[in-house]
């Protein structure tokens, strides 16, 4: 269990490290102050999972130095049950000239093992890392992959309450990262606390059962992680806008319930208006849910607050995970729809096959104008997630598959031999 | 912090000293025993140095090594932990470490050169006959009270240090003034009265020095006035020390 209570974190800059001494001593300030956590609270229970998201500088790096208690917060209280282990201290106590087998021991004890405990998990962090014969080699001789394993293999060892996973896990092959998410998996399934920072948002939603979202070192978001993913992308959105208009990036109150269809997008200028979202089945009725490989049509009626010279409009179908599943926009489909004047309302179509497999999904609506690159705006008037919810039901006439959607493989089978 | 993690900090340290050596640790014993060789052929044989009123040929090394091996342990207990801190950064920014009880496996690797140096130089007193008596079982004592006033010391310019890095070529001056200033190399009677009280009243590090002296030189027992004054000045720096690294403390890791 972990639990932050009100931790903030100011550093005083200085520009030079004397500074700090000529201020006691004269009691004047020579410093600047840079706010890098303000009033942080939260808490991970026993076998949850925390994503921590945010722009490079948004405070994660220090939040998390002040939760394994190097750093010491300004003010606020910090509450760990027991250890936190994790690739952060990759190569901590790390001897290049010893061997694997001697920095097993060296790193095990700087964590806090005790000798026997370290005498007992030694095989299995050997076991674990899959060094081979390199185990008995000088660390100078490891690439940077197998010195990672090595960390991992003791971090998950070293019996901690929590785990903080990061991008340190990325510098492993494929193979070991399927390996370090197995074993995160297996200890937060005996109840271990995970703090998963990530740019990663995809692995965000599949991992965490909750996230926050650090900017500027305030959490302006915390809640479902499908919720906050949303929530930062479209803050870079904002920031990819760079036009004159203001972006006003309003965040739903409701998690669970499909935004009412004309309220205030996610982000977008607001000069274009959701009018209606309909989804259409074969028959041309309105549905909320339709068969897998059935024909579906999604209609949207957007009103122009203003001229747009060159508007394009974009479609997502998004599972309950948040993860995209398809999504596309009349710029990428090589379209060039007419300018539309302010006040104009236009009635915009999508025809497709729901060939995806059972399951929610959601949908989204943007409209940008002025495309450029492989699918960037200059504007972006309306983007927004979960417009509707759509119901997809197993198609009993199909074959039965997992995944994502239906690709209709044909298969021959020969005896060649 | 446990008391596991401080030894094997220790041990770390020797193993570290002599890595890739072909001779390892034994280079701890080889460097005290050169130095006695070459301060009793030196001083004894061939300067012929010897102490006012002892005429016996090796009393001048005795005198010189009873001084030399302690103030060794301390000034190296204390220049070592004026740059703990910035020596082990990349695991304090890491690792919570307790801070204040990281120099002691300074001072405890100090210690157990010293003890191998001691070990050496017994036999050296062994041979020559001139073994101490009852007054050794007080050696422990004044060592680790030396060691104490050198932890505090250390403790207190490696916190400095972290903010102003000129500390320890300062630490290092000051040691080579304090060396001098006090009587190791040479023989108090023989200096000014001016400095003979300077040493009892402003030196503390006179005040071991003079107990090693007591226990080799004289075989009597150590002045008890004197090391409680020691007592008092190695608690009163440690604790000063300590105060100073708690009201510091957040900025010491905010600088690493």
């Amino acid at each position: 269990m972990i639990r932050a209570e009100h931790v903030s974190k100011h550093f005083r800059l200085y520009r030079k490290p004397s500074d700090r001494l000529k201020e006691i001593l004269l009691r004047r300030s020579y410093h600047s102050v840079h706010q890098a956590l303000e009033d942080i609270s939260f808490q991970v229970d026993d076998g949850q999972t925390l994503g921590i998201i945010g722009q490079n500088g948004a405070g994660k790096s220090t939040l998390l130095k002040i939760l394994t208690g190097v750093l010491l917060p300004d003010s606020g209280r910090v509450r760990v049950s027991g250890r936190i282990t994790g690739l952060l201290e990759l190569g901590t106590g790390f001897n290049l000239e010893m061997s694997g087998i001697e920095n097993i021991r060296a790193n095990a004890m700087l964590l806090g093992m005790g000798a026997d405990q370290i005498a007992s998990r030694r095989e299995a962090i050997i076991d674990f890392a899959e060094l081979g014969e390199f185990i008995h080699e000088p660390l100078k001789t490891y690439s940077s992959g197998m010195i990672m394993r090595l960390a991992f293999a003791i971090a998950i060892h070293a019996d901690p309450s929590c785990f903080v996973v990061d991008e340190a896990l990325s510098v492993g092959d494929a193979y070991f990262q399927q390996k370090c998410m197995r074993a995160i998996q297996d200890f937060r399934a005996r109840g271990g606390s995970i703090l998963f920072v990530s740019h990663d948002m995809s692995a965000v939603k599949a991992l965490c059962d909750h996230a926050l979202l650090l900017e500027g070192g305030r959490i302006i978001d915390q809640g479902l992680p499908k919720d906050v993913v949303d929530h930062y992308h479209a803050m870079f959105l904002h920031r990819s806008h760079q036009g004159d208009v203001p972006v006003v990036i309003q965040r739903p109150t409701e998690h669970a319930a499909p935004r009412s269809q004309n309220s205030a997008p996610l982000a977008g200028t607001g000069e274009v208006e959701l009018v209606k979202l309909e989804m259409l089945n074969a028959q041309g009725q309105v549905v909320e849910h339709v068969t897998s490989e059935a024909p579906l049509t999604i209609v949207a009626h957007l009103l122009a607050h203003r001229d747009l010279d060159q508007p394009h409009y974009g479609i997502g179908i998004r599972n309950r995970f948040g993860h995209s599943v398809f999504e596309t926009n009349t710029y990428c489909m090589g379209q060039t729809p007419a300018a539309l004047t302010a006040g104009e309302t236009v009635r915009v179509e999508w025809r497709v096959v729901a060939n995806l497999i059972k399951g929610d999904y959601s949908m989204t609506v943007g409209v940008g104008n002025r495309p450029y690159g492989t699918g960037s705006f200059d504007e972006i008037l309306f983007f927004s997630h979960d417009l509707a919810m759509l119901k997809v039901e197993v198609d009993p006439d199909a074959i039965r598959y997992d995944g994502y959607f239906n690709m209709h493989p044909d298969v021959s089978i020969q005896t060649v031999g | 912090m446990n008391l596991f993690l401080l030894l094997d900090f220790t041990r770390q340290d020797f193993v570290d000293r002599y890595s890739g050596s072909v001779l390892g640790a034994s280079w701890a014993f080889i460097h005290p025993l050169v130095m006695i060789f070459i301060f009793t052929v030196i001083f004894a044989n061939v300067m012929g140095a010897r102490l006012p009123g002892d005429s016996s040929s090796y009393s001048y090394t005795l005198y010189l090594v009873s001084g030399l091996l302690p103030w060794m342990a301390f000034a190296n207990t204390v220049t070592r932990g004026s740059t703990v801190f910035l020596d082990r950064r990349n695991i304090i920014a890491k690792i919570p470490l307790d801070l204040a009880y990281l120099p002691i496996y300074i001072v405890v690797s100090e210690g157990v050169a010293f003890l191998i140096s001691m070990a050496i130089f017994m036999g050296f007193l062994l041979i020559i006959g001139k073994l101490p008596g009852e007054p050794f079982l007080f050696l422990p004592l004044v060592f680790i009270l030396q060691q104490i006033f050198a932890f505090g010391l250390g403790l207190l310019f490696g916190v400095l240090n972290v903010f102003l890095r000129d500390i320890k070529e300062m630490v290092g001056i000051m040691l080579t003034f304090w060396f001098w200033l006090t009587p190791i190399v040479w023989v108090p009677d023989v200096a000014p009265q001016l400095v003979q009280d300077f040493q009892h009243y402003l030196n503390p590090a006179y005040l071991f020095i003079a107990a090693y002296r007591d226990i080799f030189v004289h075989d009597q027992m150590p002045d008890f006035g004197a090391l409680s004054r020691l007592v008092v000045i190695a608690h009163a720096t440690l604790l000063a020390a300590w105060f100073l690294l708690k009201s510091l403390e957040r900025d010491v890791r905010d600088f690493l």
